[in-house]
């Protein structure tokens, strides 16, 4: 797994690489704590060239969320499509999450 | 055409063929399937002598070939093989490997054993490959080249020796359909392999090999379908199933997820199901994940081609719980993606342990 | 690019390492008391060593195997004084002005030709010969023509010698004038090498020179390499326990050679006079002059040019010497490449037997390869000269050729072993498997393989034995190390004849590399693609 992050105006655009699973999630969650603490509230998650991804993975979106909920921030999940959809789907993730086609359009419902 | 009775076969004081008889026919196309380390290698490289046999007899028409007077390099130049390491000549280019033999051993003209070698080439489909060398090629083409230096030699009868075992899964494909359109044009063949699908396609005749015997012989359809014995039965079973044990929490996934893939792709099962199954036991680890540093988990992974189903049995040690009940997880999400993959969940206490069996859903 | 840097670097080395004996400060010797803590340099096994090491046992007594490397290690400060016989002492004076004799001898001894015990005839016939030409006036006369102190040319006895006839082998060590040493033609002359031939003529047996390291004459008189040791050899009662001498024709003496330091005379030619010959009032004459010559300053200092061309011309061109190295060169690259040929073969008949499963064929092979590994060459070379082919009249390069071979045969056998072992086991199998008998499938499919896998190990492998045989000079082979010996014994400049001969080997095994390098890339089965690719 990869991340990259970009600072976008009114968002951080925080895109994910390869899998997302029981492995690689502890590492997600320690970027993106990162960002939180260095006073980052809004983000959109980019889901467009990630593979795979298991409830371990959706677990850490889900602690990431709850945290920016505590300091009255948000999270968007754009891109999200294929494989990665399914697994959204069939556990229920896709109603929980607010979601986007594109990160443009993610960011511009960032409020 | 060969007649062999009684072959036997000692390394020292270890019996690895004790007493084989059988009769190939011209044209007969034999599968020799077995766990490894049972001499079904042995018993093709005592076929042309590659190893002497300790005893018994080997009559090519009409001549016995453990005869002294025998003149054993020529009756191999009628039986020439095809080893699972390709063993290319590596000084020479492609061409050359296929001319060598004709050109020194049968007196060939250079001229002939090159125009002969380019049509071998071409049915191999390597031709534009003739001046490449054997460190240029991929496995795959190596080996088809091995084929095509074996029938250059004009062979009655070619052995193969595990042709694809040293092959990438996506280079196997194209040495089986030339080993294929080999038996479709009436080679006679005996083929030592560990591909089953391969092996139900292409033979007339099934050796089952156990214990230094053949154990079991016949058909594809009565040896796969309907064996008859208990070793052959378990051989055929096991062939299909995948089978490993975790017993602590710091298990290596992404080794295990390589090792289910190789299975799918041994089973040719498609990308969608081998994305589901890694899926689905990753989540079912997960769940387990708690519990293994106090438990040992048997995993066992079993396809049937005939239901086409994909059935994971998962034994635990410990006290009678079934590991997946719902009370038990700290959230659904796991639950959910397990039951949204599978057909059926079983749980069962069997011989103190707790067994789950989980049949996969088809993927459409 | 690469070879002319390195060539570079090769010559400032030895530049460097010439220059860097001038002007260290050294001990100032006017007499033996000053020699008592000095660093001496002697001849091995001469008489001087010993007299050496019982006169001053305080002294660092090092042995030279020949006079000229203990001049080069006195010219670079190594040594403060060097011991050695008075004709050779002369010699060296005469060339060398900074170096003048002490002038007290520090013992006597007896110059007279060796012959093996037993060859009583021989001795008899010899001595009687010897008699005759000191009532005759011809070994005085000899004197006069051979030490003398000024740079006049020679002038040599004409002999006539028979053409055919029970050959009189001679054995000299050519590098000690005006004693014994090898003239512009090549042949051995001087005091011994005209004495040689006198006696030759009055035999009336045709004479051959052997020319070896001095302390290898003995052995070869025993094992009958050579019939009589003429070569300035002093008689001593050790070595009169293994050979027999003939009465003296030379009245002899150890003396001492130091540096000049200007503050004294640079001969007292009155005091040498403890022997019988050398009260002789011809050597008193021979001497004056000498001294006269010398109290002339040689030159003005000159450039580092000048001193070069100087040098060239002296160890180069000067009596033809280049042929000297030519010859050498020669004999070099032939007992190289015949002895990587005989070590090949040799090499591949024991490679195989060491591979065979059978114990009668395996062991011996073993045996031989960790016993010839483990013999230095040079040992072993002495060896088959002196014990294998004792009192067999075999020529010494047969001899080198024979032992570099069997030398070369143990390397190269281990070398194909492994090579035949890293070809993969399948490809014999395939060509067996298709009907091959092992022979052929050794012939067409492993060696081809085997011998591109090796060639990098065997190159190396070569090249060290092109330069191993700069040894074989100790069993009288005139090779290039030995002819920059006798030219360095001649004119005791360490410098260029060192030079030369390191640039010569240099480009021998450059030469003889770049054959190899052909063959390598003729055996790159790709090259052949490329080839035609191109064209």
């Amino acid at each position: 797994m990869e991340i990259h992050t970009q600072k976008e105006a009114n968002a951080t655009v925080v895109a994910i690489t390869g899998r997302l699973d029981a492995v690689t999630a502890p590492e997600y969650e320690k970027a993106v704590n990162e960002l939180i603490a260095g006073g980052e509230i809004a983000f959109v998650i980019d889901f467009g060239s990630l593979d795979y991804i298991s409830s371990a993975g959706l677990r850490g979106l889900l602690v990431t969320a709850k945290q920016l909920k505590g300091k009255g921030g948000q999270v968007r999940c754009a891109n999200v499509k294929g494989t990665v959809k399914e697994v959204f789907d069939i556990s229920g993730f896709g109603t929980i999450f607010q979601m986007d086609d594109t990160v443009a359009a993610a960011l511009a419902n960032i409020s | 055409m060969i007649q062999i009775k009684h072959l036997s076969k000692k390394f020292g004081e270890l019996v690895v063929l004790k007493d084989i008889s059988i009769e190939i026919i011209t044209g007969e196309v034999i599968a020799i399937i077995g766990p490894s380390g049972t001499g079904k290698s042995t018993f093709l490289r005592c076929l042309n002598l590659l190893d002497r046999p300790s005893g018994g007899s080997i009559t090519i028409d009409g001549i016995n070939i453990l005869d002294a007077k025998a003149d054993v390099p020529k009756v191999r130049q009628k039986m020439n093989m095809v080893f699972q390491s390709f063993n290319l000549f590596s000084h020479l280019s492609v061409l050359e490997n296929l001319t060598l033999g004709p050109i020194k051993l049968r007196g060939m003209s250079a001229k002939d054993a090159e125009l002969k070698a380019l049509d071998l080439l071409k049915l191999v489909g390597l031709a534009e490959k003739a001046d490449s060398y054997p460190d240029e090629l991929s496995g795959g083409q190596k080996q088809r080249v091995a084929i095509a230096r074996c029938l250059a030699m004009d062979p009655e009868i070619i052995l193969f020796d595990e042709p694809t075992s040293a092959l990438d899964p996506t280079m196997v494909s194209e040495v089986l359909s030339v080993i294929r359109r080999l038996a479709k044009d009436g080679m006679t063949m005996a083929i030592v392999t560990h591909e089953m699908d391969f092996a139900r396609d292409v033979a007339n005749r099934v050796l089952y090999m156990d214990e230094g015997l053949i154990y079991e012989e016949g058909t594809p359809q009565q040896l796969f379908d309907n064996p008859q014995k208990e070793k052959t039965r378990t051989f055929i079973n096991r062939i299909r199933s995948f089978n490993c044990q975790i017993s602590s929490p710091d298990y290596d996934l992404y080794a295990m997820n390589a090792e289910i893939e190789t299975f799918c792709e041994k089973q040719i099962l498609p990308k969608k199901t081998r994305q589901n199954l890694l899926l689905l036991v990753e989540e079912l680890l997960q769940i387990y994940n708690p519990l293994l540093s106090t438990t040992l988990l048997d995993l066992t992974i079993a396809y049937s081609e005939k239901k086409e189903s994909l059935e994971l049995v998962l034994e635990s040690t410990g006290e009678a719980v079934n590991p997946l009940d719902k009370n038990l997880q700290p959230d659904e999400l796991g639950l959910n993606i397990i039951n949204n993959l599978t057909e059926s969940i079983k749980y069962q206490r069997v011989n103190d342990k707790n067994r789950v069996t989980v049949l996969m859903k088809k993927t459409l | 690019m690469k070879y002319c840097s390195l060539k570079a670097v090769i010559i400032c080395l030895v530049i460097f390492a010439v220059s860097a004996g001038c002007g260290k400060n050294e001990t100032v010797i006017t007499g033996f008391d000053d020699v008592k803590n000095a660093k001496i340099g002697v001849m091995t096994g001469s008489t001087g060593e010993g007299v050496a090491r019982n006169r001053f046992p305080q002294a660092q007594v090092k042995s030279f195997d020949d006079i000229m490397d203990a001049v080069a290690a006195m010219k670079s400060g190594q040594l403060d004084a060097i011991m050695t016989l008075i004709p050779a002492a002369l010699q060296v004076a005469k060339k060398n002005p900074e170096f003048r004799l002490l002038p007290e001898p520090l013992d006597s001894e007896d110059t007279a030709i060796a012959t093996k015990k037993g060859n009583d005839d021989l001795l008899a016939a010899v001595d009687r010969i010897i008699s005759d030409l000191k009532a005759d006036g011809t070994l005085a006369d000899m004197r006069k023509r051979w030490l003398k102190a000024d740079m006049t040319p020679y002038v040599e006895m004409k002999i006539t010698l028979p053409k055919e006839g029970n050959v009189l082998k001679i054995g000299v060590s050519a590098t000690r004038e005006p004693f014994s040493f090898v003239d512009k033609d090549g042949r051995v002359t001087g005091h011994d090498g005209e004495l040689a031939r006198i006696i030759g003529a009055r035999l009336g047996r045709p004479v051959v020179f052997s020319d070896m390291k001095f302390m290898a004459l003995i052995p070869a008189l025993q094992s009958e390499k050579v019939d009589l040791i003429i070569s300035g050899m002093n008689i001593t009662a050790e070595r009169q326990k293994t050979v027999n001498f003939t009465q003296p024709y030379f009245a002899n003496a150890q003396v001492m050679l130091v540096k000049n330091r200007g503050e004294t005379p640079r001969i007292a030619g009155a005091k040498l006079v403890s022997t019988e010959d050398l009260k002789d009032k011809r050597i008193g004459v021979m001497l004056g002059p000498a001294h006269e010559g010398r109290a002339e300053p040689k030159a003005a200092p000159v450039s580092f040019f000048a001193g070069i061309a100087n040098s060239f011309q002296s160890n180069i061109i000067q009596e033809n010497r280049y042929l000297l190295l030519l010859d050498g060169l020669k004999t070099t690259v032939a007992i190289s490449v015949l002895a990587t040929l005989i070590g090949t073969l040799l090499g591949a008949l024991v490679c195989v037997m060491r591979m065979s499963k059978r114990t009668v064929l395996n062991l011996p092979a073993r045996v031989y390869i960790s016993i010839l590994r483990g013999t230095p060459v040079l040992v072993l070379l002495m060896l088959v000269f002196y014990v294998v082919f004792a009192s067999v009249n075999i020529s010494p390069v047969v001899v080198a050729v024979i032992a570099f071979g069997m030398n070369f045969a143990a390397y190269s056998a281990e070398i194909f072993r492994t090579g035949i072992e890293g070809v993969d086991t399948g490809q014999t199998e395939a060509g067996i498997a298709m009907g091959f008998s092992k022979v052929q499938t050794f012939i067409h499919i492993v060696l081809p393989q085997m011998v591109r896998r090796i060639l990098p190990i065997y190159k190396g492998e070569f090249i060290s034995l092109v330069k191993m045989t700069s040894i074989v000079g100790y069993i009288a082979v005139q090779d290039l190390t030995k002819a920059s010996d006798i030219i360095r014994s001649r004119t005791f400049d360490a410098f260029f004849p060192l030079v030369m001969v390191a640039i010569l080997y240099f480009l021998i095994s450059w030469l003889l590399m770049q054959s190899l390098d052909y063959l390598e890339r003729r055996t790159d089965p790709k090259l052949k693609r490329r080839k035609v690719a191109r064209a």
